[in-house]
Parts: structure tokens; sequence; C-alpha cells
């Protein structure tokens, strides 16, 4: 099991990321893992691999998406369920990095719930997994350049076409992110850009938002009506 | 006391004290969406509820489900989770209910080994 940092000196930022990016490498060749292939009933698979319960609840607050307890060789995660499908598949990758490399530090109380200041290398190295698991820093390069896009060519309207070609299932937050550390635009330079509008100007409204959908959706819930 | 005992007598105090008038086991069973002869089994451990029942009896009568386990203390939060900041007490409270609900089924999943045995 890979060290926790805060087991034993703590390891140079760079280094830790560096070793859960590997670490989520190795995971994806172990359960056979795809980008486009991730799912919600996927991770699910993966998780019942794991022997991890989820447990899914509508939470009422807004600032936990999910959360991994073990003790007693009993692994679960409480997971948001009123939330969107992409943000639910990266918090269910983010609590595997806490599964794979954090739980003799959880279990011993070196690490305590709810500190997020304390714990916060612990929890960006699980987001630096996460990303990894879902959709390798390489893939998307590759992907990306394919798509043409490079170095200071990349618009608003290249963010949505590459979103909706469905290469891994990640939000419009995560191909910012990637692509401002790529360097394919100045970091904040899209912060006003409503993705979703644009991709709905771009590709139509998606049936779920149409109201012929939603009408037939009232129907089907209130049949007396 | 077998575990089932104790939770069967928590079940039918809470039921019977409710709002101070009590409910009937119909109406406990309409609540739950279930019948009351199910109600009337899990009172007298014929039926074992499980941790998802005991959550949505606990919810019913305004109770924890730590309730309805014999010393069950506040559970240590052996946890992580991904969140956008430090916690508010909304957050830890919801956690705090989470593991009370991870030690009940825990301690339903041990109550039931020992029977096999």
């Amino acid at each position: 099991m890979p060290k926790s940092a805060s087991e034993g000196n703590p390891p140079s930022r760079s280094s830790y990321y560096a070793a859960m990016r590997a670490l989520a490498l190795e995971k994806r060749l172990c359960h056979n893992v795809t980008s486009a292939k991730i799912d919600l009933p996927f991770m699910a698979r993966i998780y019942k691999a794991e022997r991890i319960k989820i447990d899914r609840r509508n939470l009422k607050g807004y600032r936990i998406r999910a959360s991994y307890f073990c003790d007693n060789d009993d692994f679960s995660v409480l997971l948001k369920n009123n939330m969107p499908r992409e943000p639910k598949i990266f918090a269910l990758a983010h609590e595997l990095k806490h599964h794979y490399a954090d739980q003799a530090a959880i279990i011993n109380g070196t690490i305590r719930c709810g500190d997020y200041n304390r714990n916060e290398l612990i929890e960006k190295a699980a987001e630096v997994f996460a990303a990894e698991f879902i959709y390798p820093e390489a893939e998307m390069i590759r992907d990306a350049k394919q798509m043409d896009i490079r170095v200071g060519s990349c618009s608003p309207e290249d963010v949505v076409r590459f979103k909706m070609k469905r290469f891994a299932p990640v939000s419009y937050t995560f191909i910012i992110k990637r692509f401002e550390w790529f360097g394919f635009f100045e970091p904040r330079s899209y912060d006003d850009v409503q993705f979703t509008k644009l991709e709905e100007r771009m590709y139509g409204l998606p049936i779920y938002k149409q109201e012929w959908f939603k009408k037939s959706r009232r129907s089907k819930s209130e049949p007396n009506k | 006391m077998d575990v089932y005992e104790y939770i069967g007598r928590k079940i039918k105090e809470f039921r019977q004290t409710y709002g101070g008038k009590g409910l009937s086991q119909e109406d406990l069973a309409d609540r739950m969406k279930t019948t009351a002869n199910t109600i009337s089994r899990w009172e007298t451990a014929t039926y074992k509820p499980s941790a998802d029942d005991l959550l949505r009896l606990a919810k019913i009568f305004g109770v924890s489900i730590a309730a309805f386990f014999p010393g069950m203390e506040n559970p240590h939060l052996s946890a992580l989770m991904s969140a956008t900041g430090d916690l508010a007490k909304d957050d830890i409270e919801e956690l705090t209910q989470y593991a009370q609900f991870r030690r009940a089924r825990q301690t339903l999943n041990d109550a039931q080994k020992r029977k096999r045995r």
C-alpha cells in the first residue's frame, strides 16, 4: 500500500502528486479502465471489486460531495446523490485514492475528518489521482492534438467541441483546468464564458431540457392529471 | 438480550410514545410503505429490520439510529472526504449520522454472523 502523506517525513508536494498519478495509472491497468468506458455503473463495479460499499444520500449541505469511511475491515463511501453525473464519478475516483493510499492513517487517527486545511495535501493529491484515473493527461493531450487544439489556439467553441466528443466523462471545469495546465490558453481567460449555454447554442437543447420531453415526464409521473 | 429483541422493544416504545399520543402499527406501516404485519414482526423480533429500515424509522421518530442499539456511543469519524472547504456544523451532523448508520449496519451484520455460527 502506498504511504500516505501523513506518515513519516512529508514528501515534497510534487513528488507526492507524481506518485499519486503513477498510482492512478497502475489502478487503471489493474481494473482494465479505459476513459470512454467510465460511467457510474463501471465505477460501482470497481467499488464492488474493492469491497467498498456506496451509500447514496441526498445531502443538504453543499460542501460534502463524498466521504470515505473505514474501520474494522469495513469500507464505505457516503456519496452525495443530488449532484450531476460527472462530479459524482469524480468524487468516487477521489475517494478511491483515500482507499488505496490513506487507509492506515485514517484508522490510526493521524488524519482527521473535516479539517480541510490540515489535510490539504492529501485532498489535493486525491484530486490529482482522480483526474489521472478518469482521464490521463497524456491521453487528453493526444485527443486534443487530434482535434487540432494546441498551445495558444483554443477557443471556447473548441472546448465545447472537445467535450461533445465524449472522450471521458468529465465536466467543463475539468477540461478548462487541464487546458490551462497544458497552456492551451491563459489561466482565467474564459472565466466569463458560460459553456453550457454555448453548447446549447452550438448543438441545441439536450433532450431532457426540451419541452416535449419535460411534458412527457410530467404526464408519466402524474398519470391522472 | 438479543440485539433484534432490543431493537423490537425500542420500535414499539417509540411508536407508542410518538407525539404524545402514539402511532398504530397501521399508521407506522403507511409511513414506512410496508405492512402492519411487518411492523408487528419487527417488534417481536420475528423479522429482522435492515440498517436502512432503521434509518427510515429513526427519521420518522425524530431520533438517531443509535437509539435502537444498546450503548452505541458517538462513533469516531474515521473518514476523509471530497469537500469544498472546511465543514459547517450541518455537514458534520450529516457525517455523524452516517457514521452511526455504518455502526448500526456493522452491529446487525455481526449479530447475523453470530446467529449463523
